[in-house]
């Protein structure tokens, strides 16, 4: 795997830097106890009880002025608590950060509002801690209020908001004011499918305008498309610099090698997970394996793998015409795929004893998702079931990333004429 | 140095300290139309308990017109009292904008004083009103009229001396949470402890007036009745002790503050 070398020291002198991190160190305390009164503390006579970990290790990134820079990495791996500290929100144990010009700042969640005030108070005392006046907020009032779209509540005190509508409210601030960077932490996360495509759109705008922007997301193709350059965090370390499309990339491939690591590890456990049986048991299916291509038992594939049920069955005695058949569904219960071996036109006279039965997808065409198996084997008119495993199998197909939304991957081309 | 830095960053925020300020303002006196008349009762009710207490029952005629006299100590130690415990809480109070922005977290306690004086102006113009009335009674009070402009020096004063105290218990606050209600018994005793509803000479045994010098409230109050009540210029040595308290307070309640600030968010 390529990694880039990023430990040494970011580069202080690069003209046009907008944002420099360098050498920075945090370190949490986790407490098992923690005292906040005088009145505790004089009975247990401590103050706290704690461990502590190092959430960040010696990160240090330039940002170029007029970049858009994404920081991508699992769950927990510190990327928000580097925006809190680029935000002066937190206070880096080691470490210098350096920032030209105004910060605006959206972090998780949303910006500082206060519940009491109304959305238009809360607009007006944003605008003066990033430093505008009154007049340049008023100026600006009319566009950060169509933005949101909260033309009907911006009188109502935001505690009475969803967080759907504190979130554009704050993404509408922050984006408004006229800042010389921009710091936002998983705004593609929440809010609806149309905000989101809004916010996307004002951030490409802003990014026009030449801003600096500094983005933490999940949502990995946004990144990629939208930003130039990239830092991953893992665990607290930067374990990739460079190009946007190449950081994510390099990420992408981690991840999903870990997650085949995992799955190897889950297989049998995921395997085994009891669902509902029935049938009458003249043939029973003993057991169901998911194979990849190369004939190795998986829980997790990708879209366009080869994918095999592999079905074995014992017959107490001969039966006639058995069918063999298999529904998937979606987590939540849609069903995406029923069909069964008379549909392909094999139907074996008579079976007995020990055996297999396999069906293949040469190219799984489900896309991103988790999906539950039911397999069965019934007789020729589909009236007696022998036997049948209820949803008793799962597996994930991992979201690849540029992929086609919905179900399935289409077959189909596109066309210029 | 690194506090005069500081200060000036202050002035670049007058806009958000304002809008703070209003924020206060807002929330204390929310839901209702008559919320500064309410805020008003306070001191109003607080001289006629004890106007009934000294006047009506103990039959004390040592102090003419009492009510004045103690509205000229009372409306000082009320925004002194406020600042102190509005500071405390301000934090916590503020947490959803401390966890999410940055700006220099002392606007917070400021603003929270900032809001007390404007209380202050209003019940000072309800004072001067009571004043007009008592004027026509007894010419002679009019003369507080004249010596108003003392307040020039002395609010500041007060202002300085309450802020600084208000900034190291809003900073220790975020530490210690039952700070607030610490302070709150404190400055009970300190209020009885301040000659507030009573004189000192005549009133308070010779052997016990030592102390009262190390009280910094003494004589910021006694500043405030002379010009409030007994219409004279206050004592230089008074003015001067309490801008030394002032400045005492102020210096070490910034310190205090700018010291545990950058950690206030992990607290909170
Ligand atoms: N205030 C805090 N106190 C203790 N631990 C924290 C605090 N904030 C974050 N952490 C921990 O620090 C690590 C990094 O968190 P975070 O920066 O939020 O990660 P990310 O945004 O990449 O998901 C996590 O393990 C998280 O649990
Ligand atoms: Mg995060």
């Amino acid at each position: 795997m390529a990694l880039f070398p990023v430990k040494g020291r970011a580069n202080k002198n690069v003209k046009g830097t907008a944002v420099t991190a360098q050498g920075i160190w945090k370190e949490f305390r986790v407490y098992h106890e923690k005292n906040q009164s005088i009145k505790e503390i004089f009975i247990k006579r401590k103050r706290a009880e704690y461990e502590t970990f190092w959430a960040l290790k010696d990160v240090s990134f330039a940002v170029k002025q007029g970049i858009t820079f994404g920081l991508i990495g699992e769950n927990g791996s510190g990327k928000s608590t580097m925006l809190k500290i680029l935000a002066k929100i937190l206070r880096a144990n080691q470490g210098t950060v350096e920032i030209k010009g105004k910060v605006s700042a959206l972090l998780e969640l949303g910006t500082g509002f206060h519940p009491e005030l109304t959305g238009r108070e809360n607009v007006f005392l944003n605008g003066s801690i990033l430093g505008l006046s009154r007049k340049e907020i008023s100026k600006r009032f009319n566009d950060i209020v169509a933005f949101s779209e909260l033309e009907q509540f911006i009188d109502s005190p935001v505690k009475t908001y969803s967080s759907g509508m504190y979130v554009r409210l704050g993404f509408a601030v922050a984006t408004n004011v006229d800042p010389d960077v921009l710091l936002i932490d998983e705004i593609l996360a929440v809010g609806d499918e149309a905000f989101q495509r809004k916010s996307l759109d004002k951030l490409y705008e802003l990014k026009k305008q030449k801003k600096t922007i500094i983005v933490v997301s999940h949502a990995l193709s946004s990144i990629a498309e939208i930003c130039d350059e990239a830092i991953w965090l893992d665990k607290g370390e930067i374990k990739a610099a460079g190009k946007a499309r190449k950081v994510v990339a390099t990420y992408l491939r981690e991840v999903n090698r870990k997650e085949e690591e995992r799955s190897d590890n889950e297989d049998e456990e995921r395997l085994a997970t009891p669902g509902s049986r029935r049938g009458s048991g003249e043939l029973q299916i003993k057991s169901v394996k998911l194979l990849d291509g190369r004939g190795k038992e998986r829980s997790i594939f990708k879209t366009g793998d080869k994918l095999i049920f592999r079905m074995e069955y014992e017959a107490k005695q001969p039966i006639e015409k058995p069918i063999f058949g298999f529904t998937l569904y979606t987590r939540s219960g849609v069903l995406c795929i029923g069909t069964n071996s008379r549909i392909f036109g094999l139907v074996p006279d008579k079976l007995s004893g020990n055996g297999v039965m396999e069906y293949e997808f040469d190219k799984l065409p489900l896309l991103g998702g988790e999906y539950e198996l039911t397999v069965v084997v019934h007789d020729i008119t589909g009236m007696h079931i022998f036997d049948s495993h209820d949803k008793k199998y799962h597996f994930r197909v991992s979201a690849i990333d540029n992929s086609d939304i919905g179900l399935f991957k289409t077959s189909g081309s596109w066309r210029m004429s | 140095m690194y506090l005069l830095a500081h200060l000036k960053d202050l002035i670049e925020y007058k806009e958000l300290l304002y809008n703070l300020a209003k924020k206060e303002l807002k929330i204390k006196y929310k839901n209702s139309a008559l919320g500064f008349f309410w805020s008003l009762l306070n001191p109003i009710l607080t001289m006629l308990v004890f106007s009934l207490v000294f006047v009506v029952i103990f039959k004390f005629k040592g102090i003419e017109y009492y009510s004045i006299f103690l509205l000229a100590g009372l409306l000082p130690w009320n925004f002194f009292n406020a600042s102190v415990m509005g500071g405390a809480g301000s934090i916590i109070a503020n947490s959803s904008l401390v966890k999410k922005v940055y700006f220099p977290r002392e606007l917070i306690p400021i603003s929270v004083a900032l809001a007390s004086l404007v209380n202050l102006f209003l019940e000072l113009l309800v004072f001067l009103v009571f004043i007009i009335v008592v004027g026509f009674l007894s010419p002679k009070y009019f003369a507080v009229f004249k010596f108003l402009p003392y307040l020039v020096i002395l609010l500041p004063i007060l202002f300085l001396f309450s802020v600084g105290l208000a900034l190291l218990v809003a900073a220790l606050n975020v530490y210690l949470r039952d700070i607030q209600h610490i302070i709150t018994i404190l400055l009970m005793v300190w209020f009885y402890a301040s000659p507030i509803i009573y004189k000192i000479d005549g009133m308070v045994p010779p052997k016990l007036i030592p102390f009262y010098k190390l009280n910094p409230m003494t004589d910021i109050i006694l500043s405030f009745k002379s010009v409030l009540y007994w219409r004279h210029a206050p004592n230089l040595n008074w003015v001067l002790l309490s801008l030394f308290y002032a400045i005492i307070s102020f210096l070490i309640g910034y310190a205090v503050f700018l010291r545990l600030e950058p950690d206030f968010a992990e607290e909170l």
